[in-house]
């Protein structure tokens, strides 16, 4: 009990503790109080901020998705082709229609390959409108074989010129834009129209299109 | 702390306002230097303010400030090889209170002799000895946060309140 309380006297001396708190009056300077206490509030603000910090990676992630979305969307939608077209083997086509065809080709075939009853319902469709123009080709050929036979057989030279349009439009049809060889196949045949809207011929091209169905019509669906 | 670690900044702020005075003295008087104490100061509330979330009370929130700023005055000596070398730290010599001339002469050679004193202990002895006044703690805490045994932190403030004892005694005594 002795030896413990001797101890304590040892390391306790009120006198010294007394003395040293007298010397001992030093305070915290100023800045360093700022620095802490503003390290404080900033760490238990970055903490709410940690809490939320998902928000900014997902709002990025979410723009970017939308974004490659819509470019997919417009890489995936189907191409403009003129109304009426009946399918064309590659080698039958102008150079510049191959080469334009083979440019679209890499946006155009993960598509195709993609969606194949897009491309069905776009086949049928197509099929549909080459069925309209046909009878519309044939109706203009009927009404032009009319207006002829009428100007052959009864008035003769007043009708031909009180109807210069059909007599212009014969002219087209007699004067052909692609020669025998080239309708002989449809493919050719198509080609050389395709050369023909190429070089701003739409007249022309019009009209060996009408012809073009008018001999090949095109297959029917089932 | 627990508040803080829940985002109450104003408990941070009471708690550092309470600590905060004799932990800095705490480090001036070991780091002996104004700018390294004021150094580790930051650098001891930066790792409090860090380690919140972490923060368990599993021992009093004292011995907890106080081990964290033990381990940062080591590093801090480990850093700077230039530590013992001079002391910055002059004594107050400002006069206290309405004390007559003469009581204020020998209070100012007392302290300018405690603080000799204080400055010439070793490092352990300082440290034990400034955690015993400055924060209180018992030699258990103490033994802790120096990482030695009980005995031996009792042994070091021994040596330490002798050593100061006898230079307000004005009498030499060798440890």
């Amino acid at each position: 009990m002795s030896d413990k309380r001797n101890n304590r006297d040892e390391t306790v001396d009120p006198r010294v503790s007394a003395a040293y708190r007298e010397l001992a009056d030093e305070r915290t300077p100023g800045h360093l109080d700022h620095a802490v206490l503003n390290a404080a509030r900033g760490a238990a603000g970055r903490k709410w901020a940690r809490a939320v910090a998902w928000l900014r990676p997902a709002a990025w992630v979410a723009t970017i998705g939308v974004c490659l979305a819509i470019v997919i969307e417009i890489a995936l939608l189907p191409e403009q082709e003129p109304a009426g077209l009946a399918p064309v083997s590659e080698d039958a086509l102008p150079a510049t229609a191959t080469k334009r065809r083979e440019t679209a080709a890499p946006q155009a075939a993960e598509p195709a390959a993609a969606r194949p009853a897009q491309k069905l319902s776009r086949g049928v469709s197509e099929e549909r409108q080459g069925r309209a123009d046909e009878a519309e080709a044939l109706n203009r050929i009927q009404d032009l074989d009319t207006r002829e036979a009428v100007v052959k057989d009864e008035t003769g030279p007043f009708l031909l010129q009180s109807a210069p349009a059909p007599a212009s439009a014969r002219d087209l049809a007699t004067e052909r834009y692609c020669d025998e060889s080239q309708t002989a196949d449809p493919n050719t045949w198509l080609a050389c129209i395709l050369e023909l809207e190429r070089q701003g011929l739409l007249d022309a091209a019009r009209l060996e299109r009408d012809l073009l169905t008018l001999a090949f019509p095109p297959p029917e669906l089932p | 702390m627990l508040r803080y670690r829940d985002g109450d900044v104003a408990a941070f702020e009471v708690l550092y306002r309470r600590h905060k005075d004799p932990l800095f003295r705490y480090l001036l008087r070991l780091c002996r230097h104004r700018a390294a104490a004021e150094d580790v100061f930051q650098e001891v509330w930066g790792k409090i303010i860090k380690s919140r979330d972490n923060y368990r009370p599993t021992a009093k929130f004292t011995t907890f400030l106080y081990h964290v700023a033990h381990n940062c005055f080591i590093d801090h000596i480990r850093r700077n090889k230039r530590h013992g070398d001079t002391a910055d730290i002059e004594p107050d010599s400002q006069p206290h209170g309405a004390d007559c001339p003469e009581t204020l002469v020998e209070k100012s050679l007392a302290r300018r002799r405690l603080d000799t004193a204080l400055r010439s202990l070793p490092e352990e002895q300082r440290d034990v000895f400034l955690l015993h006044e400055e924060a209180g703690l018992s030699l258990d805490d103490i033994a802790m946060i120096t990482d030695c045994k009980r005995e031996t932190a009792k042994s070091r403030l021994r040596y330490a309140v002798g050593k100061l004892r006898a230079a307000l005694d004005d009498t030499p005594e060798t440890a």
